[in-house]
Parts: structure tokens; C-alpha cells; sequence
């Protein structure tokens, strides 16, 4: 048993590498840019700044007490976290949320791109331009 | 995404300490995702209602029979052939005697004596 789980970890790790699965949503995410080349990133930014909440100012405070070193690795925990989750207690709902969640981001991924870390040229900066999306820019 | 999946495993964990646990690292995720640059605080917001939307639309008896169907198909590929009531796939297959022999005698055992499937794995209670 010991040996399957300890080949699902490296199946696991050798696909993060490779990225098959952002490999194959390419060709949509470039309709997606072809269709709508605006991006809504200067709209979300501005409503940040009017709901007081400044993403940038978080990470330059971050950056600036050295705690941003802690922040990767919480971004790149969750597969941990649902593998614990799912060991926890084998949840049906867990598994059918995890994945209809998934499911049904990906219009909302493909029709609201957004993401400051694609368009804004020097983040954290907040003097930072937009970059013009091009039809292959990833899109978050 | 990642705000949201982390949600939904504060949401679906039923230990009260790890539920506590989970909670504090899907408001970890939410600065994570916010400082990293991938998404903006709008986001982390919308992701919330959109959690428990998800969340509900699971839980409603079609979507989980629908499921159900679809999982159990998995487990047992011959079973939408079977459902179709055209032929029998075990009658087409063809056993050596000890085999058979040693299949008779799985089937004649009483249910609970059965060998574990995979379908055991999953947690009936959730």
C-alpha cells in the first residue's frame, strides 16, 4: 500500500511539473483571448481601492517584514490539504463540490480573465501600468 | 479557485478540530491568493457565495443520484450493459473449472462476507 501511495505522490508531482492540464486548456484560453482581448483588471483594481483593500500594499508589507517567504508555500499546500481532507473522512459531497466547483469555474475563468500578477507590468509596484493583453496572455 | 476549494474542505470536514484547522488555512489562502498576486480581494469575495452555491447544488437529491448512477457505473463497467437487459456479459466469458469453481463459491457467500470494492472506501455517511 505503502508503495501505490508513494507512486500517486510522484505521479502527482511529475503532472504539477508538467502542466498537462493548462497544456490542454491553451487552445481555449486562446479563443478566449482572440473573442475578448480586454481584460476587466483596471475595473477589479479600482473596486478593491474602493472596498479599502489593497492587494498590492498587502504583498509590499509582506515583502517588506520578510514574510512573503511564507506565502508560496501556503499557495502551494492545497493539494496536501484535500488529500488530508479527503483521508479524514472520504466525503461524497466533498468530492462532487471539489469537483462541479471546478467545473463550473472555468467559464468564469474563460469570460472574466483576471489576475494582477498577468496584468500589471512591475507588481508589486502600485505606480504599475496594465499591460495590453495579447491573445495567448495567461489568464487567471 | 484555490480560496475556493479550501472552503469547501473547511465546509465538508466534520471533525471539529480539523474543521478549525481547515478553517484558519482557507483564511490563510484567501491573503495567499490575494498576495501573490493572483486574484484581487473582489475575487476572494465572490468566491464565498459561489462556495456554498456549489456546495448546495451537490447536495440536492438529483445531482447526488445522478452521481450516484455515474459512480457506480464506474465501479462496475459492465453495469449499463446490464441495465439495457440485451445479454449477459458473464455468460459470454469464458472460466477455466478451478476458476469457476472458486468463483461459485465467492458468489454463495453471504453479503457481509463479501470481498471489499471500491465503493467501500467512500464514506456513506457524507
Amino acid at each position: 500500500m505503502l508503495a501505490y501511495a508513494l507512486a500517486g505522490f510522484a505521479v502527482i508531482m511529475l503532472a504539477s511539473c508538467l502542466r498537462i492540464f493548462l497544456f490542454s486548456l491553451v487552445p481555449i484560453a486562446a479563443a478566449t483571448g482572440w473573442l475578448r482581448p480586454a481584460t476587466i483588471d483596471g475595473h477589479l483594481r479600482m473596486l478593491d481601492l474602493v472596498l479599502g483593500f489593497d492587494g498590492f500594499a498587502l504583498r509590499l508589507w509582506l515583502v517588506r517584514i520578510g514574510g512573503y517567504q511564507g506565502v508560496p508555500p501556503i499557495y502551494g499546500s492545497l493539494i496536501f490539504a484535500m488529500a488530508k481532507a479527503w483521508a479524514l473522512e472520504r466525503s461524497r459531497i466533498l468530492l462532487r463540490s471539489a469537483l462541479s466547483g471546478a467545473l463550473l469555474a472555468i467559464p468564469l475563468y474563460l469570460f472574466v480573465p483576471a489576475g494582477p500578477e498577468y496584468a500589471f507590468s512591475n507588481l508589486p509596484e502600485t505606480s504599475g501600468a496594465l499591460v495590453p493583453a495579447s491573445w495567448i496572455q495567461p489568464r487567471n | 479557485m484555490y480560496f475556493t476549494w479550501a472552503l469547501l474542505l473547511a465546509l465538508n470536514v466534520h471533525d471539529r478540530r480539523w474543521r478549525w484547522a481547515f478553517i484558519i488555512y482557507a483564511v490563510l489562502m484567501a491573503f495567499a491568493t490575494v498576495a501573490c498576486g493572483e486574484h484581487y480581494f473582489i475575487d476572494v469575495i465572490v468566491a464565498i457565495p459561489f462556495s456554498f452555491a456549489g456546495r448546495t447544488i451537490t447536495q440536492s437529491r438529483t445531482f447526488a443520484s445522478a452521481y450516484a448512477y455515474t459512480a457506480k457505473a464506474e465501479i462496475d463497467p459492465i453495469m449499463p450493459y446490464r441495465r439495457m437487459g440485451a445479454f449477459r456479459i458473464q455468460a459470454l466469458t469464458i472460466e477455466p473449472p478451478s476458476r469457476r469453481k472458486e468463483t461459485d463459491e465467492i458468489r454463495r457467500l453471504p453479503e457481509l462476507e463479501q470481498p471489499a470494492r471500491f465503493d467501500s472506501y467512500i464514506n456513506p455517511r457524507y
